[in-house]
């Protein structure tokens, strides 16, 4: 019988360790790992709130899993390590392979870390920017995406390959615009538009997350100007690179839309300040 | 619908979209096309390939925007009566109605299907034959 208790929902399986995490449970863990890896969720939590300690040997199961992972573009996030062993992982030099957090919340949509509607951005804001990037996905991408939660953004979504960033500006707001997303997940994207197999991102690759992010505005924009907004024309730029991180620019945070597809998870960042009033809306 | 064998005009500063609008033409049975990215070059290659018979263009392009193309033909008495299709993912009814007045034949929202694409195309060559 297997020392790993895990618990399972769409966007993660969490998985119990047990006190001591020696050769032994590398050896089961490394067994469990083969069926974990063709679940769909895009989140490995490892639950050490009961791990007293952790041998050397232990760490080649993890990272053999990590690595397979990666490809597609999931990640392992590790809650309630002890002082002591968040110190041991570090000195070993695998603390990225573990990559510890406070709060799962902060990655996966968490109530823990506030709504949308904290940060002063209501449904009726949002809810043109989500169904735009549902619509456009579908319609242009041929891909089936699942909107899941909004939340407040308190940290870097996972393996961000390619962001494309668009600055927004009506009466009364400024702000941006950040479509994010994970190398496979976006390749999958563009294979579903062209029937078109990349192994890496390129610069047409590039040329589709802009277009892509300039339908998604332009949807949103039409439906937001509707409604008293002014949104002005305006034009994205993408930017590629390994595991980035976008920081706007203004005192709030932005807020993350999660986007679920077949291959993992995309993300749009919104992120609005108020600058004066906003006429009729 | 227009013959298969008609010459037609993609115009985007995406190569993305032209991309997409030449699949999906593909698909509907054309093959030949030229692409030019802002208005300013593809009023080039209209005069360059006379033989072109229909226009599907992008609205917002630096440059030389669809619109301003658009009047731009409509302006020259050897494309007066040029099938001539915008694509735009803004609906907003005042541009609308600014491209009709200037002559545009049909317009079509993106994101846009194979159906949605080819019924305006549809409409687009009825309009012309009659």
């Amino acid at each position: 019988m297997s020392c790993f208790k895990i618990e399972e929902t769409e966007q993660m399986v969490k998985i119990y360790f047990p006190k001591a995490l020696d050769a032994v449970v590398g050896q089961e863990f490394a067994d469990c790992a083969q069926a974990w890896m063709l679940r769909p969720a895009q989140y490995f939590v490892f639950e050490l709130k009961e791990t007293q300690s952790i041998d050397r040997e232990f760490y080649h199961a993890v990272i053999h899993f990590k690595t397979m992972i990666k490809k597609d573009s999931k990640t392992i996030l590790t809650t309630h390590l002890s002082q002591e062993l968040l110190k041991q992982i570090r000195a070993d030099g695998v603390e990225q392979v573990f990559h510890p957090i406070a709060d799962i919340g902060e990655f996966i949509g968490g109530k823990k870390t506030g709504s949308a509607k904290d940060n002063g951005l209501n449904v009726e804001f949002i809810n043109p920017f989500l169904s735009a990037t549902v619509k456009t996905l579908e319609v242009q991408c041929k891909t089936k995406v699942k909107a899941l939660a909004p939340y407040l953004k308190k940290a870097v979504a996972p393996n961000i390959a390619i962001v494309g960033i668009l600055p927004l500006a009506s009466n009364g707001f400024t702000g941006s615009i950040v479509l994010c997303f994970p190398e496979a997940v976006f390749l999958k994207v563009y294979e579903n538009m062209f029937g078109e197999k990349h192994q890496t991102i390129s610069a047409e690759i590039e040329d589709a997350a802009s277009e892509l992010l300039n339908i998604i505005y332009g949807t949103a924009k039409a439906d937001l100007n509707t409604k008293g907004f002014d949104f002005k024309k305006s034009l994205p730029t993408v930017l590629t690179g390994e595991k980035m991180n976008i920081r706007q620019s203004g005192i709030k945070p932005a807020v993350v839309i999660p986007f679920e597809t077949e291959l993992g998870l995309f993300f749009v960042e919104i992120e609005f300040e108020k600058t004066g009033e906003v006429k009729s809306v | 619908m227009f013959d298969p064998k008609i010459k037609i005009l993609v115009v985007d500063d995406m190569m993305t979209m032209r991309k997409i609008v030449k699949k999906t033409l593909t698909e509907m049975g054309f093959s030949v096309f030229e692409e030019a990215e802002d208005g300013q070059k593809a009023w080039a290659k209209l005069n360059e390939h006379l033989d072109i018979g229909l226009i599907v263009s992008d609205w917002n392009m630096p440059n030389c925007t669809g619109l301003d193309f658009l009047k731009r033909v409509r302006s020259d008495t050897r494309f007066r009566q040029m099938p001539f299709m915008l694509l735009t993912a803004e609906g907003d009814m005042a541009q609308v109605r600014e491209a009709i007045t200037a002559g545009v034949d049909n317009y079509c929202l993106k994101p846009f299907t194979f159906d949605s694409l080819k019924e305006k195309l549809e409409q687009v060559a009825k309009k012309r034959a009659a």
